[in-house]
């Protein structure tokens, strides 16, 4: 339908007369490489991964054009269809169409799509065109759909769409400077998209985008691309989103929908069907489909053997193993490195000072605190090594994949997978990654059970504990191995059981169906996985060197304070100290769980983040190394005693501590992060009172149990 | 460095590090979230 000029003006210079620098917005296809190019070209590092819905938030960074203009960039997250049905679909949308309080429209849209699956992702770049802002296309990807045997032709899709096309490797940075050079473009022409919309609805677009304008302060373009979306989609509540619809706008809607309802007409289907058939004609025209690969691709038969029934869950389990194997070995010689170089730091603070309450805090406070965290910093990175691996490759989709078919008996499906996957590094990504997740309940779901996987701020706990429970020289490999595998397996297992629950008691629904692309499986993005690494590293030593290092010194201090009578021992002194009358206060309600005082103080100061445990048991167990000793720490813990004289970290409170930290709720963070994503604090104070509840009720039955059986 | 020297230094270093924390923790609630510590993304450019 063309637009009569009236209602088609074009784009407004809004860039000049405001002084600001352009804004553009990047869109696309989710795992179409958006964040790729978007670091690509403002040399930021977000992100990325080979799997759909890593981004699920905007995120603004600052492109130059060839001449040194700064251009704005916003990374959107992935949508097929500006017809939202999640929530990071309806970042996109908003976005694209001003409804966003905090981020100015965008003034020109770079359309990201996948060239070797053109005609699916040129349906959102057909919505994008109604936006009619100026409109760059980039073909991405274009080296696998020549390695796949198409022939694809920028110019003839240029031609088609009225806009620039860009053809692009945005992983190798090819095409990166005629895409600066057609970004810096000051005339930027508007689309010549031509869309013929079928006749009986053309009216009802013409009417309903009248109203918008005159009810609704919509700009004319702004009101049709609204008037389209609000007929493809059945629910125009859930378009309106946050802008509702005026009384009269909402009347001229429902008359339209009664209307066509009692002619049996499909109006949204026949809107879809008809941008596709104009879709399927461009993509004739643009794309030869490839003739090489006639029989099954190389992705096709890896998957022949990762998604099989009963090979996927064995290529599954073997993976895991293979990452605690090499956590366990692997790190081992930088681990010693580190503990080597704290105790020579310990050492030297001491020859050089004189005795006293600053020497103390520096060495018993400061460096031990610290010092047991850091010394993890080898196997966190490791772990995260192989994270950045699987998710450049692809295979974090196919592990969703698999996974569907046990989701789909707890009542979700494979796409709660992803943010429960993401969770293994941490819950606060993983939590917001749910926002892939169309339905309300199903999303409400998997925030309340992300915690349970065992994310790496537990990887210290675990690791503290299987070095106290299972001592190297008398314990093989595997079984350390197997114990940390049961860790996360129970970890995962109870996010599955309570899903499972909630899905049949507090928030019933039927279990949606899942339909996740499966990318293909592409060579690890070293830098990326490299960069991905250093990033945790930096975060890891950024917390130890201020949060840990801060609760470390006021550990101390509430350790150390009030001052005992003069010749009393370490142990009476942390006795009297207000962390002893902390811990005493708690013991009651840990006894039962074999934990002591001692441990009940590490239990408080962990639930600011788990791994604050560690460097708590460094303080209160005043662990020094003196001679370059592996483990100092687990050896203090060894040798701690019961006032009655017996051992108290026997391997059944060790395993009931991990137990324990595999269930409990320690970390303001994620609370933090639960409350601001489900709007209040009724849903974090209730994960938090069962997630706590079970850790308590299971690290009881483990010791009574344990105990009563003899262990 | 005498030993009531070193008891006033180090007090002091810890009443830092307690309002540091009590002032960290007070900013997280008028601001939600981890504070990018957990590596949900890094800082990027204000817009």
């Amino acid at each position: 339908m063309q637009l009569p000029p009236h209602i088609n003006p074009p784009a407004p210079k809004r860039t000049a007369a405001s002084g600001r620098a352009p804004v553009y917005a990047l869109v696309g296809n989710p795992n179409c490489g958006k964040s790729t190019l978007f670091n690509a070209l403002t040399g930021l590092k977000q992100k990325v991964g080979n799997y759909p819905g890593v981004t699920v938030e905007k995120k603004v960074g600052t492109a130059y054009s060839q001449h040194g203009q700064p251009l704005t960039v916003i990374d959107l997250p992935g949508a097929y269809s500006l017809a939202a049905r999640s929530p990071d679909e309806a970042v996109t949308r908003d976005v694209l169409l001003g409804r966003r309080s905090d981020t100015a429209q965008p003034d020109r849209i770079l359309c990201i799509v996948d060239a070797t699956n053109l005609e699916r992702n040129l349906y959102l770049v057909h919505q994008v065109l109604d936006l009619g802002r100026p409109v760059i296309v980039v073909l991405n990807m274009m080296d696998l759909a020549a390695e796949a045997g198409m022939a694809v032709f920028p110019d003839k899709l240029a031609q088609d769409l009225g806009v620039p096309v860009i053809p692009c490797e945005a992983v190798r940075g090819k095409g990166l400077i005629e895409l600066r050079l057609a970004m810096s473009r000051p005339d930027l022409a508007l689309s010549k998209h031509a869309w013929d919309i079928p006749g009986a609805i053309a009216p009802a677009v013409a009417e309903i985008q009248a109203s918008l304008v005159a009810n609704d302060a919509k700009s004319p373009l702004i009101a049709r691309a609204e008037s389209l979306l609000l007929l493809t989609d059945q629910d125009s509540v859930r378009v309106a989103g946050s802008t509702p619809l005026s009384p009269r706008t909402a009347e001229i809607l429902a008359g339209w929908q009664k209307r066509w309802s009692a002619e049996g007409m499909d109006w949204a289907g026949t809107l879809v069907s008809s941008r596709y058939d104009a879709i399927g004609r461009i993509a004739a025209e643009v794309v030869q489909p490839g003739t090489v690969n006639q029989g099954p691709s190389p992705s096709d038969r890896i998957d022949a053997v990762v998604t099989h029934p009963f090979w996927g869950w064995v290529s599954l389990g073997a993976v895991m193993c293979l990452i605690f194997v090499s956590i366990f070995t692997l790190a081992e010689y930088p681990m010693n490195w580190i503990d080597g170089h704290m105790a020579s730091l310990s050492d030297w603070v001491k020859d050089s000072m004189a005795p006293g309450d600053l020497r103390d805090l520096i060495t018993d406070g400061a460096i031990s605190g610290v010092g047991g965290v850091v010394i993890f910093l080898p196997q966190i990175l490791i772990l995260f090594f192989f994270i950045g691996l699987l998710e450049s490759t692809g295979y974090m989709a196919r592990a969703a994949f698999i996974m569907d078919r046990l989701m789909s008996r707890v009542g979700l499906n494979g796409k709660s997978f992803i943010p429960l996957l993401s969770s293994y590094a941490c819950a606060i990504p993983g939590i917001m990654a749910t926002r892939t997740i169309e339905d309300a309940k199903d999303r409400l779901v998997t925030i309340l059970v992300a915690p349970l996987m065992s994310c790496s701020a537990r990887l210290p706990v675990y690791l503290l504990m299987i070095a106290a429970l299972v001592p190297n020289e008398r314990v093989p490999l595997a079984t350390k191995v197997g114990i940390m595998f049961l860790m996360y397996f129970l970890g995962t297992f109870a996010a599955f059981g309570f899903a499972w629950l909630f899905k049949r008691t507090l928030l019933k629904g039927e279990p949606p169906m899942m339909i996740m692309e499966l990318p293909p499986y592409r060579l690890p993005g070293l830098k990326d996985v490299a960069l991905q690494m250093l990033e945790r590293a930096w975060i890891f030593l950024r917390r130890a060197g201020t949060v840990i290092l801060g609760i470390s010194i006021v550990l101390w201090f509430l350790s150390a304070y009030p001052k005992a009578p003069e010749g009393a021992t370490p142990s009476e002194q942390l006795s009297g100290s207000f962390a002893g009358m902390a811990g005493h206060a708690l013991e009651p309600a840990i006894k039962p769980l074999g934990f002591d005082w001692q441990i009940g103080i590490g239990l408080i100061s962990s639930f600011a983040a788990r791994e604050v445990f560690v460097s708590t048991m460094g303080v209160v167990f005043n662990a020094e190394a003196d001679d370059g000793d592996t483990a100092p720490l687990r050896e203090a813990l060894l040798k701690a005693r019961w006032p009655n004289g017996r051992v108290l970290f026997t391997p059944l409170a060790c395993f009931g501590l991990m137990i324990f930290y595999v269930f409990a709720m320690q970390c303001v963070s994620t609370i933090a992060i639960v409350k601001r994503e489900t709007n209040g604090w009724k849903w974090p104070l209730f994960q938090t009172a069962y997630m706590t509840g079970t850790a308590w009720v299971l690290a009881l039955l483990v010791y009574q149990v344990g105990s009563a059986l003899g262990f | 460095m005498t030993a009531e020297v070193q008891s006033l230094l180090a007090l002091a270093v810890v009443a830092v590090a307690a309002l540091w924390l009590a002032r960290r923790a007070f900013a997280k609630r008028k601001h939600p979230g981890c504070g990018h510590d957990c590596g949900c993304g890094p800082k990027l450019t204000k817009h």
